[in-house]
């Protein structure tokens, strides 16, 4: 249980200017970025003061104060959670993904400059949020892009920022969670460095690859596309689907069935019953298999 | 010589080596090779086999933007040349993401595809008005009008821009492609789609048949 914001509070400290459509979540429709040398005047926010970060804080403030507190210990994440866009989607997001790409080639220290700006923005953020609902029990770092790059690009421009943000972390007794839902199967060896402890991967990735790959170091959480049956499909579809995501990845345990990133909008209620139903009844024959 | 120029371009826009391409282009130029066969020939044969790489999974989202960015480069480079030595259009699309979605990047993507495989592209942009899409076709009279939709809430606006064109009469002037995230072949055809492609490389391979019907 927290207040999703999307991309907006991150972008929108750094400069940029939203857009909030009907029925989805707030997307950017102006970047401060417009030509290489605009990346010299980028800035780290300050979580209290810069774009919607000081309205996520206090939204944070409100539920902590205003939920009730069975439901908050149900459902848990109030109590020492932070959640932000990783490094490489800020950066991606207030350059302009293209641009981003492009300027690698052309601008790598301008890029490099813009990844140190969006990797101390994500950190300061989730410290920001850490502080006010108290601890770290928690922490997401969601970053999809890291599958648009290719893996030299990944390698320079992206992994030591991801790395930097989930080292600054991790604590084996609390919870870090990457997030990319993009296709990383080319780049797993390298996640597999990065400290983290659960990984909610995108549908296109192979489950059963995915855990041979890293060797039940990382658990996964995921399985289900979000626009596949779970969406669309009858409840017999969305139950075979399930049986099929438990028998590629709860073979030996660690593994959370779930959908690989947010539940679509519009999935009908009686399928997330089934697919919850079909985790308990596949659990224990998948991870005996 | 005139050929091999031709060959050593597609293998270096294959391998999204721009300095490479841009010299080899300028030398090409001098030497006086068609322009239209630096296009056609060159860059546009290097350009699918980036796609192919794409499809196999060699290649990301890194090389197509890139490919993206020399083909625009030398387009640029080749415009006075062209003039005098016009490309063979393939076929005219306009092209746009629909009302309420601000998503370019899969788009844009798809135009540089397009164009490298001889497509005309007139680009509508984004958040584009159903009634724009209806004017285009009106006026512009397109063989292809491409709809990009990224989201779940928007993806209905295909329905819309097809409804819409139906009621003006001009529906069967048009074969309407479509592509993005919240979309497969049954939603669009849904949607009263002619074609529905999955990423950027399928979408020269839909808008070719399309386009031959």
């Amino acid at each position: 249980m927290w207040a999703d914001f999307g991309v907006a509070v991150e972008t929108s400290a750094l400069g940029c200017e939203l857009v909030f459509p009907e029925n989805a979540a707030p997307g950017v429709k102006q970047t401060p970025v417009k030509k290489p040398e605009d990346i010299e005047n980028l800035e780290v926010p300050d979580p209290k003061k810069d774009g919607l970060m000081p309205l996520a804080l206090e939204t944070i403030e409100y539920m902590k104060r205003n939920v009730p507190t069975d439901l908050m210990s149900a459902y848990g994440y109030l109590e020492g959670f932070g959640i932000s866009i990783g490094p490489t989607d800020l950066a991606g997001l207030v350059i302009g993904y293209d641009r981003f790409i492009v300027w690698q080639l052309n601008y790598p220290d301008l890029i490099h400059k813009a990844m140190r700006i969006a990797t101390e923005t994500v950190i300061s953020y989730i410290q920001a949020q850490l502080e006010t609902s108290g601890g770290a029990n928690l922490v997401i770092v969601a970053d999809d892009a890291t599958g648009f790059l290719n893996r030299a690009s990944f390698e320079r421009f992206s992994f030591p920022y991801v790395q930097e943000v989930l080292r600054k972390f991790y604590r084996r007794d609390k919870m870090v969670l990457f997030h990319s839902d993009s296709d990383n199967m080319a780049i797993v060896d390298k996640i597999k460095e990065w400290p983290f402890h659960i990984y909610n991967y995108g549908p296109r990735m192979d489950a059963e690859i995915l855990k041979g790959k890293l060797a039940g170091r990382i658990a996964l959480i995921g399985g289900l596309a979000p626009l596949g049956p779970l969406r669309y499909g009858k409840t017999e579809e969305v139950d075979r689907a399930c049986k099929e995501a438990m028998q590629k990845g709860a073979k030996g345990g660690g593994f959370v069935l779930s959908t690989c990133g947010g539940t679509a909008a519009g999935t009908p209620e009686e399928n997330i019953r089934t697919m919850l139903e079909a985790g308990r009844r596949y659990a224990k024959g998948s991870m005996r298999a | 010589m005139n050929q091999q120029f031709l060959e050593q371009i597609s293998e270096a826009m294959a391998m999204v080596d721009s300095e490479k391409v841009k010299d080899l282009v300028e030398r090409a130029i001098q030497d006086k090779v068609s322009a239209s066969d630096i296009v056609s020939k060159g860059l546009s044969k290097g350009l699918e086999i980036v796609g192919q790489k794409y499809e196999s999974m060699e290649y990301f989202l890194t090389e197509l933007i890139m490919a993206g960015e020399i083909m625009k480069n030398m387009a640029n480079l080749l415009k006075p040349y062209l003039e005098k030595d016009p490309m063979e259009i393939m076929a005219v699309c306009a092209i746009g993401t629909v009302r309420g979605d601000i998503h370019y990047l899969g788009k844009n993507i798809v135009i540089t595809m397009l164009q490298g495989a001889g497509f005309q592209i007139h680009d509508l942009g984004v958040d584009v008005p159903t009634e724009l899409f209806v004017q285009e076709v009106k006026e512009l009279r397109p063989k292809l009008l491409g709809l990009s939709a990224m989201l779940l809430s928007t993806a209905p606006a295909i329905g819309e821009v097809v409804d819409a064109l139906k009621k003006q009469g001009i529906r069967e002037r048009v074969k309407v492609i479509v592509g993005g995230r919240p979309l497969n072949k049954d939603i669009a055809k849904e949607y009263g789609a002619d074609g529905y492609a999955k990423d950027a490389v399928e979408a020269v391979q839909v808008a070719k048949q399309l386009a031959n019907k």
